[in-house]
């Protein structure tokens, strides 16, 4: 600082230049009375300065620590006299009051002074003070906001882990947290919320997975009681077919595709003489044929090994198996029957094994041979005395022994009718034992079916007229019809129809034989209007010894076996025989018969199907 | 003359059958018929019978005590002398293995005797005798 400034400082007013500081500056003598002031220091008391001046320090600025006047000694001017600091206590606020009774904290420091004046050395002291309202509102929002936050701090921890419950409270007065804790609140409702929903959302999950689980468990308790159920079924279904197993008269034998026993009943073991325990399980081998014991076991399982082994037609059960007959010597000597049917896959795709059901048939065979010979016996010592009666009527009806008068001749055909009588029923009795034996002996020959059913047809006109019955022959073939049949049998067959349609046709009644064509079959026809079948007795017109009810009572004898002939007779030649009757207005017997030769079937497919 | 004659053109029948009644009436009517006509009751009478009588036709039974009638056809149809001779069988087995049989043994025809009258027989008998003389 040059000299020159110094000097023209010194000539400026003190009062000017204390005006421009911007704190409260007031000087006071040793008495403690205020001596000047400056403006910024009337400003913040209120007082104009002549108000002032003059005036005591202490009474004219009331001090307060807190709330707390200060002691009268401890005031300004007192401590300042006294040659000490006037400053404010650390961590307290000093407070003035102004004229006004307005209280506003200041930082205040008050020191002795002395100074030289032209009127003398003057000591007193002087107050520098500052209004602090600005910094103690800012100290206190800062306190306000720390305290605040540490309310916060723990909810925003919570609320870091999830917790939304906590609620950080609104101060009662608004203050500038306010909006913020409002909307922190607001935030925190909604991540509630949110939280809510997810743990509802997880809730609902746990409920679906829940629900799914009972409704599994459901399922599969029902299911467990299904199956239960089922195997309980089964068990009892296998159960029911083992006793039925068991209990057949026919043995049964299930082999695997080994040849290895897989099963076999109690039949199976007295018809073979074997025991389950050694043989279930056992892969029966050709070369065990030579052990005795299983000699029989071993001839079923392959009857290719006997020579007496034979192969029988289907059945008529329409089971596709393989059926043969061979005599066993083991346990006893027996005929079985050996039905061979291949055990399928589940799906069917494959062979799983061989099923063979053995039937005893000794007996059978043995009624059989009674039969053949029944036919030997009826044949020769039955048909002989009849031969011996017819011919000697004959003999005498013809007049061989001398001419006999009308009486004596009735009475003679009387008893050679009745003879002949005899005679056909033997013939149909053997007839059918021949067809049950399938030893009927057909011959298929190529020849004109329009000529046997013309000829057949006259061979009963004397019959029919005889018995006043008009016997027509249609013909809508006209003309010859070569193909192959068996000329004997069709043609007995014809008279069978013709001479039943005579026979239940009263005299005046009418007879008709068609002929026709029927695509690739002929067509025969024989009507007649006659008695009659009774309805309900129609399908058994065809069964051997039948006769219907209404004939029993007529004085007409039958054997009840012509239509069974007949019938076997068609369909072994691939045709067919039906009727259609009224009891009392007519019957009509129509059978076809193929003119394809390729459609007679094979005696093989044919003959047991014909034990009706 | 007449007589000598009808002694020529008679012909010769031998009847092979067991049943007495049967036989009889047979030849009875064969007689009555203008046949010459013997009966016999076995294989070893009836051969005795071809020897003599060198017959036109033989009437054959099937079922003989001893020998039967197959067995006879077959010797006949064996023999240089007899061979020629129609035979035609006459019994009550008419099973077609029988007929099957009898015919390929060389018979000439086959009747079942309960299915034909006396009257039928002779007929039968009379077309073999038409057959050849067509031949």
């Amino acid at each position: 600082m040059d000299k020159d400034f110094y000097n023209k400082f010194k000539g400026v007013d003190m009062n000017v230049l204390l005006s421009f500081i911007a704190e409260g500056l007031v000087v006071f003598d040793d008495e403690g009375r205020i001596v000047i002031l400056n403006p910024h220091a009337s400003l913040l008391l209120d007082y104009t300065a002549g108000e002032l001046t003059g005036k005591r320090v202490d009474d004219m600025i009331p001090s307060y620590l807190g709330k707390k006047m200060i002691e009268a000694d401890k005031r300004i001017a007192a401590t300042v006299k006294r040659g000490e600091t006037f400053s404010v206590p650390i961590d307290q606020t000093l407070y003035f009051e102004n004229q006004n009774g307005i209280r506003f904290p200041v930082f205040a420091s008050a020191k002795p002074i002395s100074l030289h004046s032209e009127g003398g050395d003057v000591s007193g002291g002087v107050l520098v003070f500052r209004d602090i309202t600005v910094e103690k509102e800012l100290e206190k929002a800062k306190e306000h906001t720390a305290e605040t936050l540490s309310h916060l701090t723990p909810i925003l921890q919570k609320t870091a882990t999830g917790d939304f419950t906590h609620y950080p409270e609104l101060p009662k007065e608004e203050d500038e947290f306010t909006e913020l804790l409002v909307g922190l609140r607001l935030m925190l409702d909604d991540l509630r919320e949110l939280d809510l929903a997810r743990e509802r959302n997880e809730q609902e999950k746990i409920f679906a997975v829940e629900e799914k689980r009972a409704l599994t468990e459901k399922y599969s308790k029902e299911l467990e009681l299904e199956v239960e159920r089922k195997t309980r079924e089964l068990s009892a279904a296998k159960r029911h077919i083992e006793t039925i197993i068991e209990s057949l008269t026919d043995a049964l034998i299930e082999y695997d595709n080994d040849f290895r026993v897989v099963r076999l009943n109690d039949s199976a073991e007295k018809m073979l003489g074997v025991k389950k325990g050694e043989i279930i399980g056992k892969r029966v081998s050709r070369e065990d044929i030579f052990e005795r014991s299983l000699s029989a076991l071993v001839q079923i399982t392959f009857p290719e090994l006997s020579e007496k082994s034979k192969h029988v037609s289907p059945d008529v059960s329409g089971i596709e198996a393989d059926i043969c007959e061979l005599p066993v010597t083991y346990p006893i000597e027996r005929d079985v029957q050996i039905i061979t049917v291949p055990v399928s896959m589940e799906d069917g795709t494959a062979r799983a094994g061989i099923l063979k059901m053995v039937r005893d048939v000794t007996r059978e065979k043995l009624v059989s041979r009674s039969k053949s010979e029944f036919i030997a016996i009826a044949a020769h010592q039955l048909r002989t005395p009849l031969s011996a009666i017819k011919w000697a009527l004959n003999l005498l009806q013809k007049g061989d022994f001398g001419k006999l008068n009308e009486e004596q001749v009735g009475v003679i055909t009387d008893a050679f009718d009745t003879n002949e009588k005899m005679i056909n029923l033997v013939n149909d009795l053997l007839n059918v034992a021949r067809i049950e034996d399938g030893r009927f002996g057909y011959e298929f020959t190529k020849n004109d079916f329009h000529n046997l059913v013309a000829k057949t047809t006259s061979l009963s006109v004397s019959r029919a007229n005889q018995k006043g019955v008009e016997l027509i022959f249609t013909d809508k073939l006209q003309s010859p019809k070569e193909f192959v049949f068996d000329y004997n049998k069709i043609s007995m067959a014809i008279q069978n129809l013709v001479d039943n349609a005579i026979k239940y046709t009263n005299s005046g009644g009418k007879v008709e034989v068609i002929l026709d064509m029927s695509g690739d079959y002929v067509r025969v026809e024989v009507l007649d209007t006659g008695v009659g079948v009774p309805q309900h007795q129609i399908d058994r017109l065809f069964t051997k010894f039948f006769r219907a009810e209404n004939v029993t009572t007529l004085p007409f004898s039958g054997s009840g076996l012509g239509l069974f002939i007949t019938r076997n007779i068609i369909v072994r030649h691939g045709g067919e025989i039906a009727v259609e009757s009224k009891e009392g207005k007519g019957t009509k017997f129509s059978f076809i018969i193929p003119t394809d030769e390729s459609l007679i079937p094979a005696k093989d497919d044919i003959a047991a199907s014909l034990y009706v | 003359m007449e007589v000598e004659n009808q002694t020529e053109t008679k012909k010769k029948v031998v009847v092979v059958e067991d049943d007495t009644l049967l036989r009889d009436l047979l030849v009875k009517k064969l007689l009555r018929e203008n046949f010459d006509a013997v009966g016999c009751v076995d294989a070893k009478a009836a051969f005795r019978q071809f020897d003599q009588e060198k017959p036109d036709v033989i009437l054959l039974d099937l079922i003989l005590p001893e020998t039967d009638g197959f067995e006879i056809l077959t010797q006949i149809k064996a023999s240089q002398d007899l061979s020629h001779i129609p035979v035609l069988i006459l019994t009550n087995h008419g099973q077609k293995e029988d007929v099957d049989r009898a015919l390929k043994l060389g018979a000439q025809d086959f009747l079942v005797k309960a299915n034909f009258t006396l009257s039928e027989i002779i007929e039968r008998v009379q077309m073999v005798f038409e057959d050849q003389s067509i031949v």
